[in-house]
């Protein structure tokens, strides 16, 4: 995958039906649900969620980058039903993250572990134009901050059978916990949930262990 | 334990110094719901919690609150397995009802209109509620019957809730065992009222975080007895230390053994008792004749309390015999409880004397409910 430099404007960017989004390249990643039973890392944070075998409905994610020279977004799409509202108390929304490694040895599998640890940014269908910037160090650890408190956007359609949803940040690192290098490699990792299975947490599918990526200079 | 990093063991988190616990005495429960209202006036009266019943009290045999809380799974297996259930809906914690106050009250329709519930979720006629099956009981004619059975959070000392949170927002605190959930930590993931058997853990949909009974820690950090217990107008309650070896209800529950726990095939270890109904209505015999046998069979009983409760409520039937002959009985007195004050040990403090800006939760900034 690529982020690619485009001549667009940061408003642009956020807009997951822009035309612009056809010009980049976008890859297929396979989804897979996470390895959670006869887990015992898993096991360790909750017994309970180690028991769960039903989850990871979607298998496939497409994901496309670019950025402007001060912003970068990303565009993640997914087949599913739309589950954007808790409306009763055992209903759970869609949603999406995508994680960066802030450490060398950072594993996305893990969520990173002590001193090594992975930064996400998280949308979530019920909040879609907020989204949560989440830093983790293993299984369990993630600390959420709103996404405003790093001009983290979203923005997000359903077309009545997928989900079309853009984040977008300023590429400068500021008070942010991922660097972006223009010009150079980076990794990358994704997770999904769909709510209509009751999917949150741990429960989700993944693209197992991160990926690298191009950063157009 | 006070407060754990995130990633603490479990084991830690379920460690505390001194357990708070209950008794609640049901052959006394007389269904009044003034701890039902306490509680929801102290802690429930927030957007979001208006379903919640944090204390509860429901009719036995009946389908509970939240309804049919008993068959929705949770708690470990026999092996320690952990078994993870169902998740409430609105309808099961009992909705919140929303009434046409104003067409009865306001639009001169007074005559012509009448006061009538509708779903919080649905805006139809609700499907069920709140002690929707009050009063229907068990048994058969004319030998019907049922008891209240009074509920809340058992503080367990096995709690499953504090194993399922995979960010350990649930944990017992150090002072007195309380299980408390973390608003700060929570993510609204509800994997802990999945685990919960008793279904004590309620989602707020507004905050986006479940909440549970805290046992009214700021009053109890004051000497202070929960709310519910100190209302009871029945003198159902008894609360106290686990270690306070002095206090009326050690004595009922560790050296008479007359108060047990609910559901204890759970595995959660729940620290709030109950003494059995052992006096129900005399039955009536095939000849319309009244018998001395009560109305509910042992075996209604066992489903409840473990096998154990065919021994309590013969001593208890054997103590109140005692005092029918003019014979002590210190179980009768303790049940009595003719000093309510007795009732409490530790927490006898008034609650207008609660100094509602000292407690420990809010001076080590975390922010607990
Ligand atoms: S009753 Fe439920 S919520 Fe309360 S401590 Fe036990 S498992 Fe946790
Ligand atoms: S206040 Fe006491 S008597 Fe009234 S319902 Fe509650 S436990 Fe029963």
């Amino acid at each position: 995958m690529k982020i690619s430099r485009v001549n667009a404007s940061a408003a642009t960017m956020l807009d997951p039906t822009a035309g612009v989004w056809n010009e980049v390249e976008s890859q297929q990643f396979a989804m897979v649900p996470t390895p959670l039973k006869g887990n015992p890392a898993i096991k360790a944070i909750s017994p309970f969620i180690e028991r769960s075998t039903d989850h990871g409905t979607i298998r496939q994610l497409s994901a496309a980058g670019m950025h402007n020279g001060t912003e970068v977004a990303l565009r993640l799409s997914w087949r599913c039903a739309k589950n954007s509202e808790i409306a009763d108390l055992d209903q759970f929304v869609d949603g999406v993250a995508v994680m960066y490694p802030l450490a060398v040895a950072s594993s996305a599998v893990t969520m990173g572990a002590k001193g090594a640890p992975v930064n996400a940014w998280y949308w979530k269908a019920n909040t879609p134009t907020e989204g949560f910037d989440v830093v983790a160090e293993g299984y369990g650890s993630s600390e959420r901050r709103p996404g405003a408190d790093t001009e983290l956007t979203c923005e997000a359609v359903h077309d009545g059978e997928s989900w079309h949803v853009v984040l977008r940040r300023p590429l400068d690192k500021g008070n942010r916990y991922t660097q972006f290098n223009l010009g150079s490699g980076h990794k990358i990792a994704f997770g999904v949930w769909d709510g209509g299975n009751r999917e949150r947490a741990g429960r989700k599918s993944f693209s197992g262990e991160f990926m690298l990526i191009d950063i157009e200079a | 334990m006070t407060y754990a990093p995130k990633g603490a063991p479990k084991a830690l988190l379920k460690e505390s110094s001194r357990q708070i616990a209950n008794i609640i005495d049901l052959n006394k429960c007389m269904g009044c719901q003034s701890c039902t209202q306490a509680c929801k006036n102290l802690w429930t009266d927030r957007p979001g919690t208006e379903h919640m019943r944090w204390m509860n009290v429901t009719t036995y045999p009946g389908k509970g609150y939240p309804k049919d809380y008993e068959s929705m799974g949770g708690g470990f297996e026999a092996d320690g397995t952990a078994s993870p259930g169902a998740l409430t809906n609105m309808s099961d914690v009992g909705d919140n009802f929303q009434f046409n106050h104003a067409d009865v009250y306001y639009q001169g329709k007074g005559q012509s209109v009448h006061l009538k519930p509708s779903s919080a979720l649905t805006g139809e006629d609700p499907q069920w509620g709140y002690n929707w099956d009050e009063d229907q009981g068990g048994g058969d004619w004319p030998n019907g019957y049922y008891f209240y059975l009074p509920r809340k959070c058992y503080h367990c000392t096995n709690a499953p809730c504090i194993d399922a949170c995979t960010h350990n927002a649930l944990f017992k605190r150090d002072q007195d065992g309380i299980v408390v959930l973390d608003q700060d930590r929570c993510h609204g993931d509800r994997l802990c009222i999945e685990a919960c058997p008793y279904k004590a853990i309620y989602y707020n949909p507004v905050t986006e975080k479940s909440e549970k009974c805290v046992m009214c820690f700021p009053r109890v950090e004051q000497g202070i007895a929960p709310a519910c217990d100190r209302q009871c107008p029945g003198r159902t309650r008894l609360a106290g230390y686990m270690d306070d070896e002095d206090s009326d209800m050690y004595k009922l529950i560790v050296e008479h053994k007359v108060a047990l726990p609910l559901h204890p095939e759970f595995g959660t270890e729940p620290n709030v008792y109950y003494i059995p109904p052992f006096d129900s209505t005399r039955a009536f015999a095939e000849d319309g004749s009244i018998t001395d046998e009560g109305r509910i069979e042992i075996s209604v009983l066992e489903e409840l309390f473990g096998p154990d409760v065919g021994e309590v409520v013969r001593k208890l039937k054997a103590e109140r015999k005692k005092r029918q002959n003019n014979e002590p009985s210190e179980i009768m007195d303790l049940l009595i409880g003719r000093n309510f004050w007795d009732r409490f040990s530790e927490l006898t403090g008034d609650p207008a004397d609660l100094d509602t800006f000292s407690t420990a939760a809010m001076s080590d900034g975390s922010d607990l409910g």
